[in-house]
């Protein structure tokens, strides 16, 4: 029972980072591989804001989640938005060019020294007992809940909402959106920031669970799994692709050695391609576009 | 005649002024020093305070006057704990710049560039900060230009000291004792842990479990749960302090309650500071801040003067890096070539104002520091970081005898 408590805190971790992939896939049909130093730069800001309010919980989150929307905002405007109608590939090459360049940016502002922003918050990695030998720290429960509203609400936005709805538009067709009034730009800018915050909530929650530095991009890698098994335009895909590769790296772990644990959703991820290359939820069309 | 005497006169006063010129120019102008380092990267945490721990020390030093009174020009380059990078360094130093020694604060595996350089040029290299010490810096096979500063804490000597103190904090606190050994995906790491299983059986310890980290996890939620399984009592772990909270966390969210007994890092007092876990033990080859030495003042009022905003236990060792330097350079005199200071060097006996319980102390069969530990934890009573045992030499193929404190 304990393992499946593992495997979902696991999972809802993952389905965090993948959505930001997603989302921005969705959109502009990039695959962005600075997802994890935009996670590290949102993280910074939590944790800048957390010692300049003195451990104030709700300005700390306030301002990561303001920094987070101007950060995706700022690098679609800035960089993204010029390589429109570029080959797919050239989007790609700008997200790692993107991705050193903030990681550069976060180590001459915050140092290359590792912080633990939970000191500054008491408890919250102390475990709460669910039932005999099952336990769940407060942390890893805020992380359940936060994936769970987020796997909800956003696709739920997407569908009903008006950007939602224009947001779809955007994704299907940017052309003919255009043509209809939307303002693709204003659109794909929302979308990287929305993924920009899904990054640092990821962020934030691995920072207070582990540590922060600038060094923890490559946890943002994790959630690139998921959403490939998933389905890369799927926000639902996201939620099974997270499971799965929960599952897979847990057991490993577990059952076989900790080593071979990074290997193991790799293993998967290539068997899942193998039968179903557009992902479980994702869009057949999409294949070639990957 | 007088315009004899003139022609005469003027070669002569020329002669004298070169000779006078070349005089001044055979004496020591300026130290010239190389320091390569990993000040960037993903391993740069642990290296990074160092580094900067040595040039706030050069800093004073030239501001006091320098060494015989020439001032130590420092040369930082930074090798991203690339060897690739350590070779480019190494070629520029030492070929170049032509620097009198270069102060290596790197990863072991930038080593061999460094160390190949070295031999070509004639130019002694100090392993500094935490740099490890390699097997030949003593012995048969012994590299005559190398000289380790920095950690003595090879996988075997660390084991003969982390091990027994296992089994003294068990008996302490009469704790039942099954140990897991925790080590990251590296191989330094790993045959860190399996000499420590050596020890453990040897101390008739029961090893109830041994993992390898990856060292980019994004949890190790499910090895915790193994350890969990496994009815581990005490943790420890050889491998980057990163490693050791990332497990150490995952154990205790999930109710886990034993201790765990780490090595060291540059960062390990301020992690135990950070954490304030009582249970979480940190073993290093050095003092702490919190011993209150009067050289850690010194540290703190520098580090304020010249505006370095790294705190003082993650300077020490940087800074103690300097005073060997200081002291190295000051041997060689006035003027100071690599063959002198190689021989300076296999001589120096240097102490260290106890940041290293024991002088630094080398000869020409021995290039090695005395290694001495102890363990440091946080004490919930006063809210600080606090010395739990005695220092202990560890000797070659020996034991430490452990002496826990009240």
């Amino acid at each position: 029972m304990s393992l499946l408590v593992i495997i979902l805190i696991q999972a809802s971790f993952y389905a965090l980072l993948g959505m930001g992939y997603v989302l921005i896939y969705r959109a502009t049909r990039v695959l962005n591989l600075a997802h994890g130093d935009l996670m590290v730069f949102g993280a910074f800001i939590f944790y800048q804001a957390l010692v300049t309010s003195n451990g104030s919980l709700i300005i700390a989150i306030l301002a990561a989640f303001v920094g987070a929307m101007l950060l995706g905002a700022i690098v679609y405007t800035g960089i993204m938005r010029r390589l429109a109608g570029y080959p797919v590939a050239v989007g790609i090459l700008a997200t790692i060019a993107l991705g050193i360049l903030l990681r550069t940016i976060a180590t001459l502002l915050w140092s290359g020294q590792t912080r633990y922003p939970a000191e500054y918050l008491g408890q919250i990695g102390r475990p709460i007992q669910l039932y005999e030998g099952v336990a769940i720290s407060g942390i890893d429960a805020a992380i359940v809940i936060v994936a769970v509203v987020a796997l909800l609400g956003i696709p739920m936005l997407v569908q009903r909402a008006a950007v939602g709805v224009e947001m779809r538009g955007v994704a299907e067709n940017a052309l003919l959106a255009a043509q209809r009034g939307i303002n693709i730009h204003t659109i794909n800018s929302l979308s990287w920031a929305a993924a920009t915050v899904m990054a640092t909530i990821a962020g934030v929650f691995f920072s207070l669970k582990v540590r922060l530095g600038t060094d923890i991009w490559f946890v943002g890698l994790a959630g690139f799994a998921p959403a490939l098994i998933g389905g890369m335009d799927s926000l639902r895909g996201v939620a099974i692709g997270a499971i799965i590769v929960a599952a897979a790296e847990v057991l490993a772990a577990r059952f076989i050695a900790p080593q071979i644990a990074l290997a193991a959703p790799f293993l998967v991820l290539l068997i899942a391609l193998w039968i179903r290359p557009w992902g479980i939820w994702g869009s057949h069309e999409e294949l070639e576009r990957i | 005649m007088l315009r004899k005497v003139t022609i005469a006169a003027v070669p002569l006063a020329a002669l004298c002024l070169s000779a006078l010129i070349a005089g001044n120019v055979s004496a020591q102008t300026a130290y010239k020093v190389g320091i390569s380092g990993a000040a960037t990267g993903p391993v740069s945490p642990s290296y990074l305070p160092h580094i900067e721990g040595i040039r706030l020390y050069l800093n004073q030093l030239n501001d006091g006057g320098g060494i015989n009174g020439a001032k130590v020009e420092a040369i930082f380059l930074d090798d991203k704990a690339a060897p690739s990078e350590a070779a480019s360094n190494a070629k520029r130093l030492m070929d170049d710049e032509q620097v009198l020694t270069v102060g290596l604060m790197s990863l072991s595996s930038t080593y061999a560039p460094m160390f190949q350089a070295a031999s070509r040029t004639k130019t002694p290299i100090l392993l500094l900060g935490q740099a490890v010490c390699p097997g030949d810096a003593a012995g048969p096979q012994m590299n005559p230009y190398v000289f380790c500063v920095g950690s003595t804490s090879d996988p075997n000597t660390a084991g003969a000291w982390q091990v027994p103190l296992v089994k003294a904090l068990a008996e302490k606190h009469h704790d039942p004792l099954k140990l897991a050994l925790v080590a990251a995906d590296i191989p330094i790491s790993r045959q860190g842990i399996d000499n420590m299983e050596k020890i453990a059986k040897q101390l008739g310890i029961e090893v109830v479990d041994k993992q390898a980290l990856p060292l980019r996890a994004a949890d190790v939620g499910g090895a915790a749960s193994r350890i969990i399984a496994s009815g581990a009592t005490y943790v420890t772990s050889w491998a980057p302090v990163t490693t050791a909270v990332q497990m150490l966390g995952a154990l205790r969210r999930q109710g886990w309650e034993g201790w765990y007994i780490h090595n060291h890092s540059a960062e390990a007092e301020d992690t135990l500071r950070q954490l304030k876990d009582p249970k979480l033990v940190m073993s290093p080859e050095y003092a702490f801040a919190a011993d209150k030495l009067p050289v850690f003042s010194k540290i703190e009022a520098a580090a304020k003067k010249y505006n370095v905003n790294v705190s003082v236990d993650q300077l020490s060792l940087g800074w103690a890096s300097g005073m060997i330097l200081e002291a190295a350079l000051k041997k060689c005199g006035s003027t100071c070539t690599r063959e002198k200071l190689v021989e300076a060097l296999n001589g120096l006996s240097e102490k260290t104002d106890g940041i290293y319980p024991d002088a630094v102390a080398w000869t020409k069969s021995d290039h090695r520091r005395p290694a001495s530990f102890t363990a440091y934890a946080w004490d919930p009573k006063t809210q600080s970081v606090k010395r739990i045992t005695e220092w202990s030499r560890v000797k070659d193929g020996e034991l430490a005898k452990v002496t826990v404190l009240e």
